[in-house]
């Protein structure tokens, strides 16, 4: 199958709930993670959505309890997802199409302040 | 095919707003959430012109968020205020001291005055050393209590009139729940008012107390603000954790659910049957109270008599001595002992502060090339002539500043 290249960013937070590995892959120095990653780009009838993108976050990218990241079938309440620079409510959420080299930010909120 | 802003029909829309639904663009998004925070202050007249104020600041997004808007506001619609960041070092490393870094960096960018106090100054304990006594299962209690009497004792040092904290209506909807859940009628008739006097000493207030958590998380965002975001060390608050988790949910499949719980939470009277507690103040250090000795005063007698779960829940001093060790209590008492301020005299301080200030201000330093107060805002000046500056020096210095 073939693969698509995206950018992923996981931060204020959101960091946390990543393998180690994907930390060495990362340029940015602060605790912010930044680094390109290959998805599986799926079909011409069943391109790669969101939804898809965010389940194999989760299976392959997040360490440890993985509740943290997905719940009940879905992204947890409180992630915002960013496309782009947009929120993804804008668009179409979890049935957005990912495109080659999108820019794709999880930011946490679950945390105080 | 990307959607157009909903409020000016021009730009790109970055955001769709929990509170309305609207998809807007970047710029609409800054005007709307800055003016209804405005709308938020000026409706409920928490200011007047003149007034200092501390804007509590811990460095994470709520407070990092506030301290910009705050700055912004005050030149925009000329408030006319004096404003500090009032940061607390709880002593938690790994945690706070990382946090305090971005408070400090926050000073620099905003041009803001900053006072950090201590728990180690205000009481002889940080909380690293106090979960070393205490362990980890009610070190949070510690914590929250010594906080509340800290940011009052930082905002008498600085003889401040207003603390503004940047607590969001996320936070305020957890808030009412929990105490619904706990069936804490006291605290459910006071979380909800947007300033509350309960201190005795200075008025606290919550600017964002109608502003999502998203908004603020993705203002934040896009103007690019330095903020710290990382969970407590010890243990994060698993009460209010399962709160958030839940209005969380909730408000995935209904977004109004925070605004209506805030509502809700507004709305209630208590029955005239009710009796709440009668406030007057601690016979030790000063701070208000129902009790004849406050909480912050019995915990630290716990800890200083080596029996830290004394104040904890219903545990009196002699359950709490019971089968205790004397040897190892002598092992927790803290290594730099604290004679603490009382409160009367804080107050006392700060009033003086106040009418030195006043003299200063109508005198204003003749010849000492010193600007006067307005400029270095009680904490900067060094003019030894200037009245204001020669007494906030006497002030810091206690404070290692």
């Amino acid at each position: 199958m073939s693969k698509l290249a995206v950018t992923l960013r996981f931060v204020s937070g959101a960091e946390l709930l990543i393998k180690d590995e994907f930390r060495a892959q990362s340029n940015k120095k602060s605790g912010d993670l930044e680094f390109k990653h290959e998805v599986p780009a799926g079909t011409e009838e069943a391109p790669l959505r969101m939804k898809e993108l965010i389940e194999h976050v989760r299976d392959n990218l997040v360490k440890g309890d993985k509740d943290q990241f997905y719940k009940d079938g879905k992204l947890r309440p409180g992630i915002l997802v960013i496309i782009n620079g947009s929120d993804w409510e804008v668009e179409d959420g979890p049935e957005y199409k990912v495109q080659a080299d999108d820019v794709i930010e999880f930011i946490s909120t679950l945390h105080g302040g | 095919m990307p959607r157009q802003c909903e409020i000016c029909h021009e730009a790109r829309a970055v955001l769709k707003r929990p509170k309305t639904g609207q998809r807007i663009c970047q710029a609409c998004f800054f005007r709307v959430f800055e003016t209804e925070v405005h709308n938020t202050i000026t409706s409920s007249q928490l200011f007047r012109p003149g007034d200092r104020v501390g804007i509590g600041a811990s460095g994470g997004k709520d407070s990092t968020v506030l301290a910009y808007v705050m700055k912004l506001l005050n030149e925009r619609y000329n408030y006319g205020l004096s404003l500090f960041l009032l940061s607390v070092d709880e002593g938690i490393s790994g945690y706070r001291d990382d946090s305090l870094e971005t408070v400090k960096r926050n000073k620099e960018q905003y041009g803001l005055p900053l006072m950090i106090v201590s728990y180690e100054q205000l009481y002889g304990w940080s909380m690293d050393s106090i979960v070393e006594a205490v362990g980890r299962k009610n070190n949070c209690t510690f914590c929250g209590v010594f906080r509340r009497q800290a940011l009052d004792r930082g905002a008498l040092l600085l003889d401040l009139d207003h603390i503004v904290t940047g607590h969001n209506a996320d936070d305020l909807a957890e808030t009412i729940l929990m105490n619904i859940f706990r069936g804490d009628i006291p605290r459910l008739t006071r979380c909800t008012s947007i300033a509350t006097k309960g201190d005795g000493y200075i008025v606290r207030s919550k600017p964002f107390k109608y502003a999502y958590e998203k908004e603020i998380v993705m203002y934040a965002y896009l103007r690019r603000l330095d903020y710290f975001s990382t969970e407590c060390t010890y243990s994060p608050n698993a009460y209010r954790g399962y709160a958030r988790v839940f209005l969380k949910d909730l408000e995935a499949l209904r977004p109004s659910t925070i605004l209506d719980i805030i509502h809700t939470g507004e709305r209630l009277q208590v029955a005239g049957d009710v009796v709440l507690p009668e406030a007057s103040v601690c016979e030790k250090c000063g701070y208000i109270s129902s009790n004849r000795v406050c909480k912050a005063c019995v915990l630290l007698e716990g800890l200083e008599r080596g029996l830290p779960k004394m104040g904890i829940g219903r545990v009196t001093a002699a359950a709490a001595s019971a089968g205790e060790d004397e040897a190892e209590r002598q092992s927790i008492r803290p290594r730099k002992p604290v004679e603490q301020v009382h409160f009367a005299e804080l107050a006392e301080r700060a009033a003086r502060m106040r009418s030195e200030r006043r003299a200063c201000e109508t005198s204003s330093c003749a010849g000492t090339g010193c600007a006067g107060p307005q400029q270095c805002a009680g904490t900067a000046c060094t003019e030894s002539q200037c009245t204001a500056a020669a007494q906030t020096t006497t002030h810091h210095d206690p404070l290692g500043k």
